[in-house]
């Protein structure tokens, strides 16, 4: 730091001197010739007239060679005279702790010049000091900004703990729940099958949320969910029609059976003798029943079947906007599951003509009420 | 080459290659906004990064530094993750803190290859596992009341291999 602002110091001097050289030489030619006001009897002789110029100029001459060797730096006091260093400097050094260079030069020029021109004479000497004084203490400010408070900073801008070198860590959480990158768990679950997005479901609460939040992910299992079910439920319904024994006595069972029977019958069809592969012959009582097992078939997940208000056969639902559509294609109708009327936004406005709880009722697998329809069959 | 310094959280400073640390997009687009000046000595300060982390990714990306960019996300495309090259798998043998941890890396840095890869295995850990393996696994204690238990081996039990 000290070396910075004595470099500064010898880089401004030749300024400042070449102004306090102007200045002075002004100043004594100007006492020179006002050679008998007041002002400038602080530090000249008392000599009328042009000689009294030569004889300053001589006298500085005489004191500079001599001056020189011992000041080598301080070109600034050419021109001054020397009675000033030695009447300044000794009062300055006492007063102030600033550098040699800082101390003969300022003054230099607040004493040096008669009041008349005081104000001038100090404007390039004031100021190149306190510059000087805001840069050498910015100047490490800023270093120390960078570095020490930086570095220091760095050590608490991290949110998370550490967590190098664990063994095990609770990865799926720690990125989800704690710190919110929800963008890399939805990664680590799009390369995840359906069957392990169930298992990782399964694991504890957080991850089974983490599961739920991620949409895509969750419309994967469910879906996966969904057809595994209807696969388990068919191998279901054969394995129980085997052990009945009883093939042809239930329709279910026999529908099962022509399902897999109508492969075998397409490895062994013979090219010319192609016959449309129609309905299996059924009484006309169980027609609609057929007719719901085969809209079952391409129901969605959020769909569910109704009775069509028209004609009865089965209408596919959409549970979401509460319309039906009939699946016979000589129907084909569009209505409000809940009035039956044409299908519209907003609330129902035609009068209820069903009760409504026959509409909005949903059997529920296993209730009485299904086990009688069961039953019946 | 013009090499540029990184300094870690913990204060360490790494001297890389410019094309190796623009892997990260970070700090590509911090260099292409910031402009990058030949003389300067300025440290580009990774405050999520511990000096082991960085060690790692500056060393995958070293190795990787040629690799072409890799493809664009394709939603419909099916993922896979047996395609981990055989130095990238030997490379992610570290225990799971550190897989984490070059996990967020990878994240900040915006460094896609070396995200992909530790994703993957990731998800590799948790393939094929029962729940019960996946918590072995992790070290996850099983929270679930034996009433949410059951209600969510219900709901899956149509999913659980015969």
């Amino acid at each position: 730091m000290m070396d910075e602002m004595e470099n500064i110091n010898v880089n401004e001097t030749p300024r400042i001197s070449i102004n306090s050289t102007n200045r002075s030489w002004y100043d004594s030619v100007d006492s020179g010739y006002v050679s008998l006001t007041p002002q400038s009897g602080g530090y000249t002789p008392i000599i009328s007239g042009y000689r009294s110029r030569v004889s300053c100029i001589s006298s500085k001459r005489h004191h500079r060679i001599r001056l020189d060797p011992l000041q080598s730096d301080l070109r600034a006091q050419r021109h001054s005279t020397p009675q000033m260093i030695t009447q300044v400097s000794p009062r300055r050094k006492t007063s102030s702790p600033l550098p040699p260079s800082h101390i003969v030069l300022s003054p230099n020029h607040v004493k040096a010049s008669p009041p008349i021109s005081s104000t001038d004479n100090q404007k390039p000497s004031k100021y190149p000091v306190t510059s000087l004084a805001t840069i050498a203490e910015i100047k490490p400010k800023r270093l120390d900004f960078s570095h020490c408070a930086l570095s220091g900073a760095l050590h608490h801008t991290r949110a998370t703990p550490d967590y190098t070198g664990r063994e095990t860590v609770d990865i799926l959480s720690l990125l989800g729940d704690r710190s919110n990158h929800w963008r890399i768990v939805s990664k680590i679950l799009s390369f995840l099958g359906p069957q392990d997005l169930c298992s990782v479901s399964m694991v504890s609460k957080t991850w089974r949320t983490i599961c739920m939040n991620d949409s895509k992910a969750n419309t994967r299992r469910l879906i996966h969910v969904i057809l595994r079910k209807n696969v388990k439920e068919n191998l279901k319904l054969i394995k129980k029609s085997k052990i009945e024994g009883d093939i042809q006595s239930s329709p279910k069972s026999r529908y099962a059976r022509k399902g897999y029977l109508l492969e075998v019958q397409n490895l062994l069809q013979v090219p010319g003798n192609q016959l449309p592969p129609g309905s299996p012959p059924v009484s006309p009582s169980k027609v609609k029943f057929h007719s719901f097992v085969k809209a079952s078939r391409t129901l969605a997940p959020w769909e569910h079947l109704l009775p069509c208000p028209n004609c009865s056969f089965p209408c596919h639902v959409d549970g979401e906007k509460n319309v039906g559509t009939c699946s016979r294609q000589g129907c084909s109708m569009e209505f409000c599951t809940f009035c039956s009327s044409r299908p519209h936004t907003g609330p129902c406005k035609t009068p209820l003509l069903a009760t409504p709880t026959k509409r909005n009722k949903r059997l529920v697998i296993g209730s009485r009420q299904s086990k009688r329809n069961l039953r019946r069959l | 080459m013009p090499n540029i310094k990184l300094q870690s959280s913990d204060g360490e400073v790494f001297e890389v290659d410019v094309d190796i640390a623009k892997c990260s997009v970070t700090i590509k687009t911090m260099l292409e906004d910031l402009g990058m000046d030949e003389d300067e000595e300025e440290v580009v300060p990774l405050p999520n990064v511990n000096s082991a982390i960085l060690r790692k990714v500056i060393q995958w990306a070293t190795y990787h530094k040629d690799d072409p960019p890799p493809p664009e996300d394709d939603e419909n495309k099916d993922k896979r993750t047996d395609d981990i090259s055989s130095w990238d798998a030997d490379f992610l043998k570290v225990d799971q803190g550190t897989l984490y941890e070059l996990i967020l890396a990878a994240n900040y840095l915006d460094i896609k290859g070396l995200l992909e890869v530790t994703c993957k295995t990731v998800a590799n850990m948790i393939k094929g596992k029962t729940p019960e393996e996946v918590r072995k696994t992790f070290n996850i204690k099983n929270d679930f009341s034996p009433s949410e238990e059951e209600q969510v081996r219900k709901e899956n039990e149509w999913c659980e291999e015969k």
